[in-house]
Order: structure tokens, then C-alpha cells, then sequence
């Protein structure tokens, strides 16, 4: 099981997730975050963190969500890990906003 | 190089090591640690139900097998090896060493028969050699628990867990046996405040409220949830877990074999023992004053936090349960930085934040120190080797790496004969045994 980082994220790249996760799994690129799905260790500490509710439980993933589990695998895999929290996007307020969050 | 030594192989020790080894090529760890084996309360304080984040170690076994580690296990500073030893061999030294103290309930409850801690019962199912001659009596099966965390909770759902989850995990035996023989039908979680001011967080409260053939009842003096938010935690938690609180509390009621009572704003007054049982007198809260009420049962549990317990510890300055600290420097008592000296986790910050939190913790303390200037002014001789000769020269047994993938090993196997995934050896005598028996055979 793993957790998977969803469409939300796009856009806003908030990182309070990485600032608890125990097993270093995030990657990102300079749009959002990714979970490596062989790495995460199910503690669900990131679920709750996330200002714009972009994480689940790869068994709740949304139906309209689903194709992100693959994107999180690849892009993973391709790209670097992200230790500590960093500033979010310029864009993040502006979509946190819109989301109603 | 860059002589470092970390104390306590637990999650925020690993983690420093880790982070030391990825930004610095020539650093190298002498990583020490008190008990037999590493991994701190990942291996003695996550739940035995909780397997998947056990797998953390797997990060840990990496950093330990790294050839710039070199792990002293079996080894206590301040009995095995001076501070003064370690800063002067050392240009840095991180004291790792989390917060082992029980929070008291501060009611004048010594010599009370049936009170325990939550260190002890933790212990006790998680076969901590700290804790390898405790056993908890839980007579009739009524469990009162102060607490509203995480460790209350995972202590909670552990006694009132159906045989069958337990028995395929690498809970300790003695806790398998003692639960199945003597069930606990009757548990009262209690707490200070009101739902909206738990310090659990979503997963575990769900899980917790969610057991097969446990009936949750939510006893609330006040009748409604209040909005405290925790300066803490971030006030999503406290409304997710307010949320499932709520929802429990509206389920139909059914008649279940055990019981799992959740009471918020309550207060002990008075613990004392009462022919053989344990009665807990209460001070219930309400909006128009408070209620007296008492609870008779077997056993008392106390899940209120963990400390250091000031004003000092092995001679630093205690301050908030943690150790006096500026950013993850060590200060003395008149707030002036102790040269080299650095701390992270539960023993920098208090017992709060979970393993994650430890790992980021590490991850801004080593930046910290790589780029503090004072430290190349640090004269250090010797690093691991020095401290090699020394606990040899006093024949101490020091466990290396080596060692404990040997105990590892042996565990797993053991474990997998009872179709479990380890049986955990519960006495150090018994992992310095088998250390022993591997060195002389290699």
C-alpha cells in the first residue's frame, strides 16, 4: 500500500507533508509532489497535513483521481527527493483559495 | 574528516547519521546506544499492529551497515564513556536520547498496587529489556487509562484487541498469553479536556473507535464537542479527529462483550487502592461547575506524556522536559552555547511530533552544524577509534552492527517458525548471548 499525491497538489506545491514523513518518500519537480509507492510505510502523517487535501490512501483514491498512482510511480522513480519543507508555489494561495481551502 | 558522534541509535538518530553521511562524504559516526539493540521506539514503541511502519528500519539498516558508521551498542554515556571523552574525541556530538521519563498525574498516588505507566506496559508488550520484569494484573478485565494521545490510544486498542490480530505479530509472549487468559472487557479512556482538544490524530482514533466486538461509548459531561484548537498540531487534526469522535458517538447502541468508554473533562483526584482493586475519584467538568464520580477497576494506566524530568539531566539543563537548546545547540544553564554539543528529537523538543517530525528535525540540525563555523576550530583526536580502545581496555561488551543483524536474524527466524514476522529476545542477557555466540563463531 502506499499513499498517492493528487491533482491539488499541481500548482500549489505546499510541503508540510515532507516535514513529517518518516520514510523520505517525496519527490518533486517544480509543479508538485510525488510519493514513491515502494518507499511509503502507510503511517498516513501527510493525509492530514496538506493544506489543499491533495493526499489519500492509494485504496481511497477518487475514481476521477486514479490515473495519479501511476504518475506518482514514474515520476518518482525520475526525479529528486525533497527533504525538508520549502516554500510553496507563487501560485499556491491563489489555488488554495479557489479550492475553497 | 569529520569526527561525529551520535547518542541514541533511535529514529532521530538515524536520521542525523543519515543526513551526516549524504552531505558530508568524509564524516564519521560513532553512533551509541544504551540497549542491546538499535532503532529506539520504532522497535519499542510502535504498536505490534502497526507492522508497516516498522519497515522505517529498513532506511536505518542502511545507514548502520554504511563502513562510516560504527555502532556502539550495549554502551551508556555518562557510565560506559564521559561526555568529556566523547566531545574531546569528536567535532561534534548530537545527544539523540528522546524522553524516557512517564509523565506523573500529580495526584499523590505512590505505593498504589495496580498503577502502572505507560513505559511499563508499552514495554511489556513490546519486550523491552527495560521492562522484562514487569508484569501488569488486569484481575477482572476493568482498565482505566489517563490520556488522550497516541500512546493512550495504541495502549487502549492493544488490551482490547481480538486474540486473533495479535497473534500474528511480534508482540512479546508473556503480553499474547496474559491477554488471551485474562481478557480485558472494560476500558475506560479518560481524559482532561473536551473532544476538540485530544492530541490524537486521525488514523489512530479511527482505528481505536473502529475494534470488532468492542461497543465505544462517548461520555461527554457537557454533552457537545467544544473548539479548542492545539497550538501543536494544525487545527485540521483536531477538527478530523472531532469529526470521527462525533460519528462515533452517534452509532446505535448494541450490546457488545467489551466496552471501550472515551470520557472527556475529567480530572483525577485521587488514586488509592481499595481491597485489592483501585478506585479512581474523579472531578468531571461542566460548563455550571463540577461532578464528583469514582471508578472501582483493576488496573490504572497513566498515557499522559513523556519528559525529561528537570531542573537537570546527567548535569544539563532541563527546560520544558527537554533539553535546554537553541536551534538544536546545547546551552548551560546561563543560555551560553556548550562547544560541539547538539541535541534533536524527543530530547530537543519535548515528547511531541512523530517519527517524521524527527527526521526533518535531524535534516535542519545537520545543515545547522555543517555550516557552523566554530566547529573547524574544534580540536577532535581519534573519533571512533579512541572510543573503540577505551571500552576495550575496560573489557566492556560493546554489540556492533554486525552483532545486531546477528540478533536480527535470529529473531526473524524464530518469529517465522511461529508464523510471526520476529520473536523479539526480551532480556539484554540474552541479545548479548547471542552477539557472543556469533563473535566467536566468526
Amino acid at each position: 500500500m502506499t499513499v498517492v499525491v493528487t491533482e491539488n497538489c499541481h500548482g500549489c506545491r505546499f510541503t508540510e507533508c515532507v516535514d513529517v514523513c518518516p520514510a523520505a518518500c517525496f519527490h518533486f519537480d517544480d509543479t508538485m509532489l510525488y510519493v514513491d509507492p515502494d518507499e511509503c510505510v502507510d503511517c498516513m502523517a501527510c493525509i492530514v497535513v496538506c493544506p489543499v487535501k491533495a493526499i489519500y490512501p492509494e485504496k481511497d483514491v477518487p475514481e476521477a483521481q486514479r490515473n495519479w498512482i501511476e504518475v506518482n510511480r514514474i515520476r518518482a522513480l525520475e526525479l529528486p527527493s525533497i527533504l525538508v519543507r520549502q516554500s510553496p508555489l507563487p501560485t499556491a494561495e491563489i489555488q488554495r483559495a479557489e479550492l475553497g481551502l | 574528516m569529520f569526527n561525529v558522534a551520535v547518542v541514541g541509535a533511535g529514529p532521530s538518530g538515524f536520521y542525523a547519521a543519515g543526513a551526516l553521511l549524504r552531505r558530508c562524504p568524509w564524516a564519521e559516526i560513532s553512533l551509541i546506544e544504551r540497549t542491546p539493540a538499535p532503532y529506539g521506539l520504532v522497535r519499542y514503541g510502535v504498536a505490534p499492529d502497526h507492522p508497516s511502519l516498522k519497515l522505517v528500519t529498513t532506511l536505518y539498516e542502511k545507514i548502520g551497515r554504511d563502513p562510516r558508521v560504527t555502532f556502539f551498542g550495549n554502551t551508556q554515556l555518562w557510565r560506559d564513556l564521559t561526555i568529556s571523552e566523547v566531545l574531546a574525541t569528536h567535532h561534534a556530538v548530537i545527544l539523540a536520547t528522546g524522553t524516557p521519563q512517564d509523565r506523573t498525574l500529580g495526584v499523590g498516588d505512590q505505593g498504589v498496587t495496580g498503577l502502572y505507566r505507560a513505559s511499563q506496559i508499552v514495554g511489556w508488550y513490546n519486550s523491552d529489556p527495560s521492562h522484562s520484569n514487569f508484569t501488569p494484573r488486569f484481575g477482572a478485565g476493568r482498565v482505566c487509562v489517563f490520556g488522550h494521545g497516541n500512546v493512550a490510544a495504541d495502549i487502549a486498542r492493544i488490551l482490547l484487541a481480538p486474540i486473533e490480530r495479535l497473534s500474528g505479530t511480534d508482540i512479546s509472549d508473556r503480553a499474547l498469553t496474559a491477554l488471551q487468559h485474562k481478557p480485558v472487557r472494560d476500558l475506560y479512556l479518560i481524559g482532561r479536556r473536551g473532544p476538540g482538544a485530544t492530541r490524537f490524530t486521525p488514523p489512530v482514533i479511527a482505528e481505536l473507535v473502529d475494534i470488532p466486538g468492542v461497543e465505544v461509548v462517548i461520555d461527554d459531561p457537557d454533552e457537545q464537542g467544544d473548539d479548542d484548537t492545539q497550538t501543536e498540531i494544525s487545527s485540521n487534526v483536531a477538527k478530523d479527529v472531532l469529526e470521527i469522535l462525533r460519528g462515533a458517538a452517534q452509532r446505535p447502541r448494541r450490546s457488545l462483550d467489551r466496552r471501550l468508554r472515551i470520557m472527556f473533562r475529567s480530572r483525577p483526584k485521587v488514586i488509592r487502592n481499595d481491597n485489592g482493586l483501585v478506585c479512581v475519584e474523579l472531578a468531571r467538568d461542566r460548563r455550571s461547575g463540577s461532578d464528583a464520580s469514582s471508578i472501582l477497576c483493576d488496573a490504572v494506566i497513566t498515557a499522559t506524556g513523556f519528559g525529561l524530568v528537570g531542573p537537570l539531566w546527567n548535569s544539563l539543563q532541563v527546560i520544558d522536559g527537554a533539553l535546554s537548546n537553541r536551534s538544536g545547540q546545547v546551552v548551560d544553564r546561563h543560555g551560553h552555547p556548550i562547544s560541539g554539543l547538539y541535541t534533536v528529537g524527543w530530547a530537543a523538543r519535548g515528547a511531541s511530533g512523530t517519527i517524521g517530525t524527527c527526521r526533518s528535525d535531524a535534516e535542519r540540525l545537520v545543515q545547522l552544524i555543517l555550516g557552523s563555523a566554530s566547529l573547524s576550530t574544534r580540536s577532535a583526536t581519534g573519533g571512533h577509534s579512541a572510543l573503540t580502545r577505551k571500552l576495550q581496555k575496560n573489557g566492556h561488551h560493546v554489540i556492533n552492527f554486525e552483532h545486531w543483524l546477528q540478533i536480527d536474524r535470529v529473531e526473524r527466524e524464530l518469529g517465522a517458525a511461529a508464523g510471526r514476522p520476529r520473536a523479539k529476545i526480551s532480556t539484554a542477557a540474552q541479545m548479548l548471548e547471542a552477539a557472543r555466540t556469533f563473535a566467536s563463531e566468526n
